[in-house]
């Protein structure tokens, strides 16, 4: 009775299965392949890869992505520490209405920000016109339509999202334990040394290898803010991909694997540290 | 012939044995408890029993039908959830009616029976309301309602007072009790707390690690446990050695290695029967109407409970003289 | 100690209005970049805006792609997050991991393989569009079904439903799905915030083929500032109207719950929040 009905169960379960095959697995398989082949697809090489790790028009990609997310992130996560925490000790009514704040402020990633920051920043910019004023020239040490711009913009969406992340751990944080310490005989130092920041540290690395993330896979930020002029991973592959004149599918699907991998490698060093620093998450 | 049987019964769950060859028969009308530590398969027989769990060999019957293979809603059991599953979208009355509606009774005569035993449970006042504006033993109340209301064959508790403060427990436990008796129905009721059970059970079965360690009559499980594990599960004994009997009684006319004597069975004061054995009172604790002494003698120390009548002679460092009697001393087996 | 709290809140709320604020004075701007202020304060943006045939297109494309995918969303996925949560959970396996999805498989890699897959116009690419936008509901849906099941504890309200004589169809309509269906909403209106706005999927399988709200958003920006920055507040207004009522679901959701009765439950319900769900899973 019991089998029979496991069967049904799993049947169920069909359509949705067919959703992700046609969805998710084969088209990550094709691109896989393809990413081995020549334009047309056909035959077997690493030669796309080489290719890529060999000339800086795409391994700049790279490089730049990188950067401007480590940047980001950094600055993203020190804010959002020192936010979080303050967060945390707010009342209960004041902690629910900033994190709903926080979650309609979402919606204006993308376009919308890249706009703002240029009504903001850019050449006819609100903070250029004033500065201007004073005497100062912006453009001779921030240009907004390239990586410096890049970096801050991203900022205002990993801030947030940083706080979403960590405001759980600093919320965790039990009063009875600092007060267990302190009867203890534990200074406040010592609590935070010894209980308070090592309490924090899974989630501190974690938020910031998932800031990391999202700044490498930040597209229409950047899309709509600089459009092709830097170069980064996520609008290069689109470009090679996307059928105009300079399209090369083949080297788009190998920066695709290339970058996938690497993500995939990061959550999972991630996992790895989260499990040296804390055995007791198992 | 006993009301529902388990004969041999096998149950698997996740590649892990978790009761094995187990037997059990019951009599209609009866309250029977499961008691055992967590772990030892006691709410997976209740699950075996009611078709949650589906078993691997063996046979449950119930008033002389086979009800191995039914699906549970055919089986004609109640089950009362220790988080109780009440349907948090229904009010407290269609949660009671939920049961009558699958069996296609008519409205006005459900309806009926929802009222009456609202009342029994003394909820009738709540029946509008819906469980999560319920206090626990509350809550408790409508659990118990909505499975006596469809008249099962045999009523499954698993635990249904361990989420409730240790007042309304022991409370609702007496109420359960009267309710039994007053309807008749027969239940098996899950607990680990040993109290509880001899409180409320006509029988006991004592289980460990997926089989049934000892059956019986709330004081025949009390004066005679049979092993070391129920022995340590149920109370406090004295635990002997063949040594010690020995050095006490002289010869013995029991044979095993272990023997267990209950701490009220020994006595201050002469009695016919019993030898003697002097010692010195080493600690005593107050457990409100019992005094319990730990007396140190030749042949180890013992645990002795009086009635608690403040009696200077109990206090700590006094000599005593001990009367054991030979027939309170219990042997258990392998 | 409290004022600095405060002070960091106050910093931070301002850092992140600023832009939006500045969005907005530059809807109402009939002109803004000589001085430093705006020359002057006009509707016209909005009225021109509101005219405009391309934009109610392009929201209602937007719209249909949404309300398209979400359906599928509600009818395939939902009924298999439960399924697994319930009967299943050797399966659950397989979608735990989907709440790293977006961040192993960026959206580029997707449409990367979505393209290279479908473009030989096999199937298609609305279809193909609505598909990898099912793909990244996963972690909104499997976070908000999954932790409303756990809150009522579902297995066992299934198994009291059958041992009361319920089939499992019956069991599943009329007690599982009105418990979960506040999480369900929420689901519903999480996603549909982010299928509404979505960009870079539609942008590279559809491009200017298929304009919904964001690429019309783009192309006005190039064209007209002013304009393009109505469209932002008029979307940014659609959108706090959802969270708004997401936010009074979910005050009915709490009402509703039955307290659970000991504190084990309630540190498990801090425990289950989905960040940290994320980070320790």
């Amino acid at each position: 009775m019991q089998q029979h009905w496991k069967r049904q169960a799993q049947a169920c379960l069909l359509p949705l299965a067919a959703v992700l095959l046609l969805f998710l697995t084969v088209p990550l398989v094709i691109m896989i392949r393809q990413s081995f082949g020549d334009q047309s697809g056909a035959g077997f090489s690493f030669a796309n890869f080489m290719q890529i790790l060999s000339q800086p028009f795409y391994y700049d990609a790279f490089r730049n992505s990188f950067f401007i997310s480590i940047y980001s992130a950094l600055a993203g996560l020190v804010l959002a520490l020192f936010v979080a925490a303050a967060l945390a000790r707010m009342n209960e009514k004041a902690q629910e209405r900033i994190i709903l704040f926080i979650n309609m402020t979402a919606n204006f990633a993308g376009v919308p920000l890249a706009f703002a920051y240029i009504i903001l920043l850019g050449n006819a910019g609100f903070v250029t016109l004033v500065l201007q004023h004073m005497g100062i020239s912006l453009q001779s040490f921030f240009n907004l339509y390239s990586w410096q711009g890049l970096a801050l913009t991203y900022v205002y969406f990993q801030v947030p999202l940083g706080v979403l992340f960590l405001y759980p751990a600093f919320k965790g944080m039990d009063q009875r334990w600092a007060e267990a310490a302190s009867l203890l005989g534990a200074s406040r130092f010592s609590f935070w040394a010894r209980i308070g920041i090592p309490h924090i540290l899974p989630s501190v690395l974690g938020t910031f290898i998932i800031l990391f993330a999202n700044g490498m896979g930040t597209y229409e930020t950047a899309y709509a803010l600089v459009g092709g002029t830097v170069s980064l991973v996520t609008t290069r592959i689109a470009s090679s991909v996307s059928g105009d004149i300079f399209a090369q599918p083949q080297i788009g699907s190998a920066m695709a694997v290339l970058f996938s991998i690497l993500m995939i490698a990061v959550l999972i060093a991630n996992q790895y540290l989260l499990r040296l620093f804390r055995r007791d998450l198992k | 012939m006993s009301y529902l049987t388990i004969e041999n019964l096998n149950l698997e769950l996740g590649g892990k044995m978790i009761l094995t060859d187990l037997n059990l028969s019951i009599e209609k009308g009866q309250l029977i408890s499961l008691l055992g530590p967590s772990g030892c398969g006691k709410s997976t027989l209740l699950r075996g029993i009611s078709g949650l769990n589906s078993i691997k060999s063996g046979k449950v019957m119930i008033d002389g039908q086979d009800i191995t293979k039914l699906a549970p809603k055919k089986r004609e059991v109640g089950m009362v959830f220790q988080s109780y599953a009440l349907f948090p979208n229904l009010t407290v009355a269609d949660n009671v009616a939920f049961g009558l509606a699958m069996k296609r009774v008519k409205k006005d005569a459900v309806n009926k029976k929802v009222a009456q035993i609202l009342e029994l449970v003394g909820l009738e006042d709540k029946a509008k309301s819906y469980p999560s504006e319920l206090s626990g033993g509350q809550q408790q109340r409508v659990a118990l309602a909505r499975s006596i209301v469809v008249e099962p064959k045999v009523l499954l508790l698993d635990e249904p007072l361990s989420a409730l403060d240790a007042q309304i427990r022991r409370q609702l436990r007496l109420e359960l009790c009267r309710l039994q008796r007053k309807l008749g129905i027969t239940m098996i009721f899950v607990t680990h707390d040993q109290e509880e059970a001899m409180t409320i059970s006509d029988r006991i079965f004592v289980m460990h690690k997926g089989k049934i360690a000892q059956e019986g009559t709330p004081s025949e499980v009390y004066f005679h446990p049979q092993n070391e594990f129920v022995a340590g599960f149920i109370g406090n004994y004295n635990k002997l050695n063949k040594m010690q009997v020995e050095q006490l009684f002289g010869s013995l006319d029991k044979d095993g290695s272990t023997y267990v004597l209950r701490p009220e069975a020994i006595d201050f004061t002469p009695q016919a029967h019993a030898v003697s054995v002097v010692g010195q009172i080493i600690e005593r604790h107050i457990l409100g109407n019992v005094v319990r002494c730990t007396v140190q003698t030749q042949h180890g120390t013992l645990w002795v409970d009086r009635i608690n009548q403040g009696q200077a002679e109990l206090d700590e460092s006094k000599d005593v003289t001990l009367f054991i009697r030979q027939e309170d001393v219990v042997t258990l087996h392998q | 100690m409290r004022n600095v709290n405060r002070l960091i809140i106050s910093l931070f709320v301002a850092f992140m209005c600023l832009p939006i604020l500045i969005t907005l004075v530059y809807s109402f701007a009939t002109e803004w970049g000589k001085s430093i202020f705006p020359s002057g304060y006009t509707f016209k943006w909005y009225l021109q805006l509101y005219k405009d045939p391309q934009f109610i297109a392009a929201i209602l494309r937007s719209l249909l792609l949404t309300v398209v995918t979400l359906g599928a969303v509600l009818v395939i996925l939902v009924p298999s997050i439960a399924l697994v949560a319930i009967y299943l959970p050797k399966y659950d396996r397989f979608f735990k991991p989907t709440v790293l999805l977006p961040y192993a498989i960026p959206g580029v890699v997707l449409a990367t393989g979505l393209m290279r897959t479908y473009t030989n116009g096999f199937v298609p690419l609305f279809a193909v569009l609505s598909g990898g936008l099912f793909i990244y509901s996963l972690p909104f849906m499997y976070q908000s079904v999954r932790s409303s099941l756990q809150e009522i504890d579902g297995a066992r309200l299934m198994e009291a439903a059958e041992v009361l004589g319920a089939s499992k169809v019956y069991a599943f309509i009329r007690i599982l799905l009105p418990n979960i269906k506040i999480g369900i909403m929420v689901g519903s209106l999480l996603t549909f915030s982010a299928f509404f706005g979505e960009f870079q999927l539609t942008n590279m399988i559809l491009g200017g083929d298929f304009e919904t709200i964001r690429i019309y958003m783009l192309r006005v920006m190039k064209v007209n500032g002013h304009l393009s920055s109505s469209v932002v507040m008029t979307y940014l207004i659609l959108l706090i109207m959802v969270s708004a009522l997401i936010v009074k679901v979910t005050n009915i959701n709490r009402k509703r719950i039955i307290v659970p009765h000991d504190e084990a439950a309630l540190n498990s319900n801090v425990k289950r929040s989905p960040a940290n769900e994320l980070l320790n899973h």
